[in-house]
């Protein structure tokens, strides 16, 4: 029997997932494990544009692995063949690939596993074994969904996560800075973790969280985000459902974030490792380092976008 | 302008608090502080059969009180006069003072405050002033409403819960006796703290909890214990709407807590000030010893409440 009584653990809140039947693991890279494992893949191609975190996932774990390259509309330039035991993973940039065009890539490849770590709301597609990522979307310390029809047979230990929240907590109540640190620290130790399931505590914040409104907001930012940068913006979008970000073309990209970040608007680089990886003329490098993905998220209302815009208007000469 | 990106603060969760339009305090003490000066109240009598910190923040803060005692069914034993600059705190032990006889005193004497600490569903009766805790019923680290019609006219700052999380947190995904001591530590910080408000991470917490299952949970619980324990407890009982917990009078309570420790079921003593200050043969005394508050919250199901009754049972002569 259990403890009984004492004082209270944090409360059961309610229990409404996004994703009820998806399995529910500790991150994407995870996912994407469970997967090499569960259907037995020799190798897998992955593009140069990527989070080396993938990478060196499955270098660890001792998967063959080669790199492809993209088009510029973020569409995997590949002609190979692929062979029983070899998948293909696609990414989702910016939830820029529709319904439609992840359904010819699955005729196409018919094995592929598609990255939706930047397109939390594009639900998954009959025959696609798809990734999602909480902590890109929410705050939340960590979690990931997984669609496939695979089924891993060894033991998996469920996460805990109660000692990664001091910067999500932090962040919170204080300010971000003090708990930067913090953030990157936790980040490095997922290096270290297996495979694990979804923590109880990632699964009962994300049990109350009101989706609708979080897509809503998401899509209202973007939309205005779009109605200001369209016409100065490179890149043609399509506008996804609960979009990640606003994914801005600018010349000196690089530049731009650090005049942009003394102004506290913080733009990451995707991925820091592409840009030393990739030939400085190749597209990939251009996207990683002239592409901001500009913050749309729930966090966020027109003010914010409005500011957002103005600041980064003074550089689009 | 706020920080705009980077990683995510916890989630804001979906936004549905019990008591919406009350005022959201830091605990309960400090809601009977609230009043004291809102209502530029000169002595207060409050009971025997209470927690001590309420009599210590009375004396900190300078505030005259008195003592008085408690009939068996709970009531005050008071029938002196009050002035206008005085009021009774009346604590609505185990929920066991129904509307009516709240309703009573509130004619009789007036200048009533209730305690419903204990009674966190029974809502808040037209004129009468009355306080709850957030800690004692759900998961979070602290808060408390107040119902008032009167307003404290002097700047009250927004409490900060973050660092008090540890012990939540580690409950919630650990065993509770791991964090016991942070427990403690935390809740003796409270001694230091002044009046706030309720922390935001309190308010995210406390809007997302499934309040009607919580209430059926405990309304369940109770009424099993009660139906396996009624005949043998010497305090005749209601059953209130979600119950605090199932009050069980014991001979030798405070050895019989001992022994249950041993299988991992911790009853409190409420509280353990009050067998020391009061002579034994008092009621207070007898109570506070005596009383086994049995845990009945959402926490636990039938299963658990069996093993408990099974426990108790073993020392009903």
């Amino acid at each position: 029997m259990k403890e009984i009584g004492g004082y209270f653990g944090l409360e059961q809140l309610v229990s409404n997932e996004y994703y009820k039947n998806l399995i529910p693991l500790n991150t994407a890279r995870y996912s994407l494990l469970y997967i090499l494992k569960a259907k037995n893949i020799k190798k897998i191609y992955l593009p140069t544009y990527l989070c080396n975190v993938v990478r060196d996932m499955c270098l660890k774990y001792s998967y063959e692995i080669e790199y492809y390259c993209i088009g510029e509309d973020f569409l995997p330039i590949f002609d190979k063949n692929l062979a029983k035991d070899e998948y293909i993973f696609i990414v989702n940039y910016f939830g820029q690939i529709t319904d439609e065009k992840i359904l010819l890539l699955r005729d196409r490849f018919e094995r592929l596993v598609l990255d939706n770590a930047q397109s939390f709301f594009q639900r998954p597609l009959n025959g696609v074994d798809t990734i999602y990522s909480c902590r890109k979307f929410f705050g939340v310390p960590e979690g990931a969904y997984l669609s496939t029809v695979a089924k891993l047979n060894e033991e998996i230990e469920v996460d805990i996560s109660k000692n990664r929240m001091t910067h999500i907590l932090g962040r919170f109540e204080g300010e971000a800075s003090d708990y930067f640190q913090n953030y990157q620290e936790h980040k490095l130790l997922f290096d270290d973790e297996p495979l694990k399931y979804m923590s109880k505590l990632s699964h009962n914040i994300l049990g109350a969280i009101d989706y609708d409104n979080a897509a809503r907001i998401r899509n209202e930012n973007y939309v205005y985000l779009a109605s200001k940068l369209g016409k100065l913006n490179r890149l043609s979008l399509v506008t996804p459902e609960g979009p990640f970000a606003y994914p801005f073309y600018i010349k000196n990209g690089i530049e731009v974030r650090k005049k942009l970040a003394k102004k506290k608007i913080y733009i990451p680089i995707l991925w820091p490792n592409a840009l030393d990886e990739t030939p400085q003329e190749s597209i990939e490098h251009d996207y990683v380092a002239n592409i901001l993905p500009l913050p749309c998220d729930q966090r966020y209302g027109i003010d914010e976008m409005k500011f957002m815009v103005s600041e980064v208007s003074k550089y689009t000469a | 302008m706020k920080e705009i990106g980077g990683y995510f603060g916890l989630e804001q969760l979906v936004s549905n608090e019990y008591y919406k339009g009350l005022i959201p305090l830091n605990n309960a003490r400090y809601s009977l502080l609230y009043l004291l000066k809102a209502k530029n109240i000169k002595k207060i009598y409050i009971p025997y059969y209470l927690v001590n910190v309420v009599r210590e923040m009375c004396s900190n803060y300078d505030y005259n009180f008195e003592l008085y005692h408690i009939e068996p069914d709970f009531m005050p034993v008071f029938d002196k006069k009050l002035e206008k600059n005085e009021y009774l705190c009346v604590v609505n032990y185990f929920g066991q003072l129904t509307d009516e006889k709240i309703l009573f005193l509130k004619n009789k004497l007036d200048r009533v405050i209730l305690d419903n600490v204990q009674s966190f569903f029974q809502r808040p009766l037209k004129g009468i002033d009355t306080f709850y805790a957030c800690e004692k019923y759900f998961g979070v680290p602290d808060g408390g409403y107040l119902a008032t019609d009167a307003t404290l006219t002097e700047e009250i700052e927004v409490d900060i819960s973050k660092d008090r999380m540890t012990h939540v947190l580690g409950r919630f995904e650990d065993n509770a006796s791991n964090y016991y001591s942070i427990f403690q530590k935390h809740m003796l910080l409270f001694d230091d703290e002044p009046l706030k408000y309720m922390s935001k991470l309190t308010h995210n917490i406390m809007g997302a909890i499934d309040y009607e299952k919580v209430c059926k949970t405990r309304d369940e619980n109770y009424s099993y214990l009660s139906s396996r324990l009624e005949k043998t407890n010497k305090i005749k009982l209601i059953t209130p709407k979600g119950p605090f917990a199932y009050p069980y009078y014991i001979k030798n309570g405070v050895e019989v807590r001992k022994i249950l420790a041993q299988k991992k079921l911790y009853i409190p003593t409420l509280w353990p000030d009050v067998i020391k200050d009061n002579p034994v043969n008092s009621i207070e005394n007898e109570y506070a010893a005596n009383i086994l508050p049995l845990p009945c919250d959402q926490r636990y199901g039938i299963e658990e409440m069996e093993f408990l009754a099974d426990e108790v049972s073993k020392f009903i002569k």
